[in-house]
């Protein structure tokens, strides 16, 4: 038994029969992506450390000028490392979503645990008044439970050899895809039309198996190269000059023609994949023909 | 499992500080943070 979604020709997102079989966009366009990850105990380090902005203001209302630079700085402190582990905590979950990947440039999640200890340092000394060595202590128990607590960055490449250029450069054309797609997806959110956004998330999800492809046998770049470099820039480029333009056209024709580049463009998309996937069967059967020829050869 | 209960425990021990800290930088003994500095 299937279950059909309630709806007709003009509710949102809504097709025709005749749409429904022309367009293959009836895929799930959260194929490909992942759920983002809340962690609650990142986002306490943005509330605990709220006295601390209080007693910053009270500083100020009291006329204490010393005190309250010193216990706003140990806040901003605090806070700037929470958004850093933030930061920090995104960049390795979108490190560990992909098969092949060079560690992130900067160590976020280091430097976070360097700033709460330094905010916590300047609060204990100054602020709490303890001595240097207690407040050292409490540096020292800060950076390390926050370490303990949520890891260090990733440092090593996965899935490449940063010696090989080659792989190198297949990591780089990837980092290069992400980057567009992610700004696709956030000019069809700014044209606020659900159903623009819901085809463009579509093609990405398309976009993205293939780039999930590329990862798996990064051999495919050079035959994916076409459509990384051609209709993905061809996609942003249109997305873009849509997005500007479509308010002030107000145009329902040039809707229509958008939506049916983006249709087709989904469909080249998995068109690609599909013969990605039949090229690495084929690259795999000639191997095991030539192996199995040798072995023959080896009994005779 | 028994990585995860570390993770916890090391993020009570720092909350503990950063929440403990910072109330004293409020209410705490010497006050204000001008004290100590003059």
């Amino acid at each position: 038994m299937s279950a059909e979604r309630y709806g007709g020709a003009f509710s949102p997102g809504g097709a025709t029969n005749a749409d429904k079989q022309a367009s293959p966009a009836a895929g799930n366009r959260f194929r490909g992506r992942k759920a983002r990850k809340v962690d609650v105990r990142g986002l306490l380090l943005f509330v605990l450390p709220t006295p601390l902005l209080f007693a910053g203001l009270g500083n100020i209302g009291a006329g204490d000028v010393v005190g309250a630079a010193i216990n706003l700085a140990a806040y901003a402190s605090l806070i700037l490392g929470a958004w850093l582990l933030r930061e920090g905590q995104r960049a390795e979950a979108a490190y560990d979503a992909r098969a092949v990947a060079k560690p992130p440039a900067f160590p976020r999640k280091l430097v976070a645990a360097v700033l709460a200890a330094d905010g916590i340092g300047l609060a204990a000394y100054f602020g709490w008044g303890q001595d240097i060595l207690t407040a050292a202590v409490f540096s020292v128990l800060t950076i390390a439970s926050h370490i303990a607590a949520f890891g260090l960055d990733p440092m090593k490449p996965k899935g490449i050899d940063l010696d090989d250029a080659e792989a190198s450069r297949v990591s780089e054309a990837l980092d290069k895809a992400e980057a567009k797609i992610a700004e696709i997806a956030e000019l069809a959110r700014s044209t606020r039309d659900r159903e623009i956004e819901n085809r463009v998330e579509t093609m990405l999800a398309a976009v993205r198996d293939m780039l999930r492809q590329i990862e798996a046998d990064p051999r495919d770049l050079t035959r994916a190269r076409r459509y990384l470099s051609v209709y993905l820039v061809g996609a942003h480029e249109a997305t873009r000059k849509y997005a500007e333009n479509h308010e002030d056209l107000g145009d329902s024709a040039l809707r229509d023609d958008y939506l049916l580049l983006i249709g087709d463009l989904e469909q080249s998309f998995a068109e690609g994949h599909d013969k990605l996937l039949q090229d690495d069967r084929t690259d795999l059967e000639i191997e095991i023909e030539v192996l199995r020829e040798r072995l023959g050869q080896d009994r005779t | 499992m028994g990585k995860s209960w570390v993770g916890w425990l090391a993020f009570l021990v720092l909350a503990t500080t950063i929440g403990v800290t910072s109330c004293q930088a409020l209410w705490g003994p010497s006050g204000s943070a001008s004290e100590q500095t003059e």
